[in-house]
């Protein structure tokens, strides 16, 4: 049975610390996920907590104590197979703006939480920005996240065309110069992945840092197959007829049956992008073979990839491991493709480990 | 299909790009030429990933997976590319050649006529074309005379050549594969108005035979023959006529040459009654040509003449009010069967 902690969020860039007002519930109590349990003030606003999963609430902060941001005020232990709630539809509650700018003749999305040495997030095929929502932001100290929508998905501009990696290094390269960031650790998950790899063995001396999620430098013939496919689909038929298909491949049985309603959200994005980007992209992430750029790659590297992933199983991570100089494999247990979805906490403590141990 | 495979809902159109994908992927010697069948696709001053993949978007996504040397834009002349196609397989490739409109054979006669459909016969075996020949029949969009004809007549008329046209996505991704797995050269025929119209399809690699008919409602009164579009306009006026008491059987032909007399005449035997529905002209068509058959080699099993639905021997108007009196319907064949009927 998980314990999560309910901790005091970072509800403004400038916050440090907050007041915890009144809690709505007591120790022993069962809470559901989503339900506001405790109610937080800084000197510029109040707020309430929901409790991120259903099960029974232990409360460790007094009411009227003042606690440090990311500070732990109290525990659910969760009940098992509760499902976790939604993440929230802006990034206001994690203190963050979604902005756009500009790059490359393009409208990107772009989201920034928090101040310091710049993470970029960068999510998968058919997925958004929305990818990253449970991340912990209170574990990642002295760090400014930075997530955007690539082109043709989310927010971000749809332009007409192929998709190949070089439009979305151009992409790329052009929000850091509109954000005005030199140096870098990036993040990639999948498709997101492919492109950071790209972009570390093209600017090496940009590259803090990298973490590849559930990604790999090329696909087996049986699933580049199968993306031409999902591609033809969707063209044909639009993201109805594929989103099944992707969310089969995105996440671990487990999951979908104990989190309908995250999957529901995640379903939902699918449909309401456009088919024609997301076919582009596919036939791309089809195409992409990264092996002989591996070896460019100098920075330090995380490797990570959940147990049960089927559509980048661990072998291929495994692959990356062999061709990366210096890198560390991680895999994580009880997941499917999605990581950042089905152990976000595991994900977060790796990512914070690495920005830890690598040089700024 | 003995063995139950996993199906999926998809259109005629997608039918024939999967049957196009898995093959060419199966034989590398699979080539697809034509007009934009490729389109703007890969080529960066047209860039626009789903550009064309055809006139009507069923060659979609094809180039992205095989590239612009397995699939071919070709210049606009139908008497080239289809000629290129005959040598091509003549040396050992199966080209997938695209003549947009059936209309257009035309320009390009020589090379089916006296070309493709000679050439295994003349040279005793020792060459052989395996090629396809995919092209648009049909009328119902306004298109005119130029652009709505069917003229499967005429590629039949030519011994060599067998004749193919499919009405719903299962048998057009069944009979595709079978055409490019045939040796010979085989003129795929999809009705222009069938492109959108869904279907379960059987996932993975199948084949329906070429030159076996399909019966698709078993019926005791009267046979209903039709292929491609009357084929599913027969099965239509089966449920009508079931109403009536008239319980209809409908061979859906499937394949126009060879033909599959054994299955008609063996239902002309069991109903006794005949009506063939085909959108070819009447004048040396399909249907007149099935009737023909029925009254030579089964004349002791009719109780009634032949029931014929076709056009007129006109050319496909473009008025709106026209061309629907022109093209076969539902509602004429069951005018007709019942006419045989008696009632």
């Amino acid at each position: 049975m998980d314990v999560i902690n309910i901790i005091m969020p970072k509800l403004g860039m400038t916050m440090t610390a907050g007041k915890v007002v009144r809690w709505h519930k007591q120790s022993g109590d069962t809470v559901t996920a989503g339900e506001p349990i405790c109610e937080v003030e800084t000197d510029k606003l109040n707020s309430e907590i929901e409790a991120e999963v259903t099960g029974v609430l232990t409360v460790l902060a007094e009411e009227g104590g003042e606690l440090g941001v990311g500070a732990t005020l109290g525990q659910i232990s969760a009940t098992e197979g509760a499902e976790r709630k939604a993440p929230a539809a802006t990034g206001a509650e994690a203190g963050g703006e979604l902005e756009t700018i500009s790059a490359n003749g393009i409208k990107l999305a772009v989201q920034r939480i928090g101040t310091g040495s710049p993470l970029i997030l960068i999510h998968g095929l058919a997925s958004s920005m929305g990818l990253w929502a449970w991340l912990d932001q209170s574990q990642l100290e002295g760090v400014q996240v930075v997530s955007y929508d690539l082109r043709g998905h989310g927010a971000s501009g749809r332009p007409v065309g192929a998709h190949t990696l070089a439009k979305h290094m151009t992409d790329l390269v052009g929000l850091l110069a509109a954000l005005d960031i030199e140096k870098a650790t990036f993040v990639g998950f999948s498709l997101g992945g492919m492109i950071a790899m790209e972009f570390a063995a093209t600017y090496p001396e940009r590259v803090t840092s990298l973490a590849l999620l559930d990604t790999t430098a090329s696909f087996p013939q049986a699933t580049r197959e199968m993306f031409f496919e999902l591609a033809s689909t969707a063209s044909f038929n639009g993201m109805a007829a594929i989103a099944d298909t992707l969310i089969e491949r995105t996440f671990s049985a487990q999951f979908l049956a104990t989190n309908p309603k995250i999957v529901a959200t995640v379903r939902k994005g699918m449909l309401t992008s456009d088919a024609s980007s997301i076919a582009a992209a596919a036939r791309m992430v089809a195409k992409v073979d990264l092996s002989p750029r591996l070896s460019q790659i100098s920075c330090p590297t995380l490797v990570l990839v959940g147990a049960n992933d089927q559509l980048a199983p661990p072998e291929l991570s495994e692959a990356l491991i062999t061709g990366i100089q210096g890198g560390q494999l991680q895999v994580i247990a009880d997941s499917g493709h999605a990581t950042p979805v089905e152990q976000p906490a595991a994900v977060t403590t790796a990512l914070a480990n690495l920005i830890k141990s690598s040089p700024s | 299909m003995a063995v139950q495979m996993k199906t999926k809902t998809v259109t005629f159109a997608e039918a024939i790009n999967e049957a196009i994908r898995l093959e060419m992927r199966r034989n590398p010697r699979v080539i697809l030429m034509g007009e934009d069948v490729a389109g703007g696709a890969t080529l960066e001053h047209l860039e626009d990933d789903e550009a064309w993949g055809g006139v009507f978007g069923v060659t979609k996504g094809l180039v992205q997976e095989f590239g612009r040397e397995r699939i071919r834009d070709t210049p606009i002349s139908e008497s080239a590319y289809i000629g290129a196609a005959v040598g091509a397989a003549a040396t050992g490739m199966v080209p997938i050649a695209e003549l947009m409109f059936c209309s257009f054979i035309g320009s390009c006669m020589d090379s089916l006529l006296n070309q493709s459909s000679k050439i295994r016969y003349m040279f005793g075996g020792k060459a052989s074309i395996p090629m396809v020949v995919r092209t648009i029949i049909g009328g119902g969009f306004r298109a005119a005379a130029q652009h709505a004809q069917t003229l499967y007549p005429i590629f039949a008329h030519i011994p060599g050549l067998k004749v193919v046209a499919a009405s719903n996505p299962a048998d057009a991704k069944g009979l595709l594969t079978a055409a490019l797995r045939d040796g010979n050269p085989v003129i795929f025929c999809e009705h222009i108005a069938l492109y959108q119209v869904k279907g379960e399809m059987p996932e993975g690699e199948y084949v329906v035979p070429i030159g076996k008919a399909a019966i698709t409602r078993e019926g005791k009164d009267i046979t209903l023959v039709g292929v491609s579009m009357t084929a599913r306009h027969a099965l239509a006026a089966a449920e009508e006529l079931a109403k009536d008491g008239i319980d209809a059987e409908v061979v859906d032909l499937r394949t126009v040459s060879p033909l599959d007399e054994t299955t008609i005449l063996n239902s002309v035997a069991k109903t006794g009654r005949l009506v063939v529905a085909d959108e070819s002209n009447p004048m040396c068509g399909l249907a007149t040509y099935i009737a023909g058959i029925v009254a030579s080699k089964g004349f002791s099993s009719l109780h009634a003449p032949v029931g014929l639905v076709t056009p007129p021997h006109s050319p496909v108007p473009f008025s709106p009010v026209l061309e629907d009196a022109y093209l076969p319907s539902p509602e004429k064949i069951v005018a007709a069967a019942r006419a045989v009927s008696g009632k």
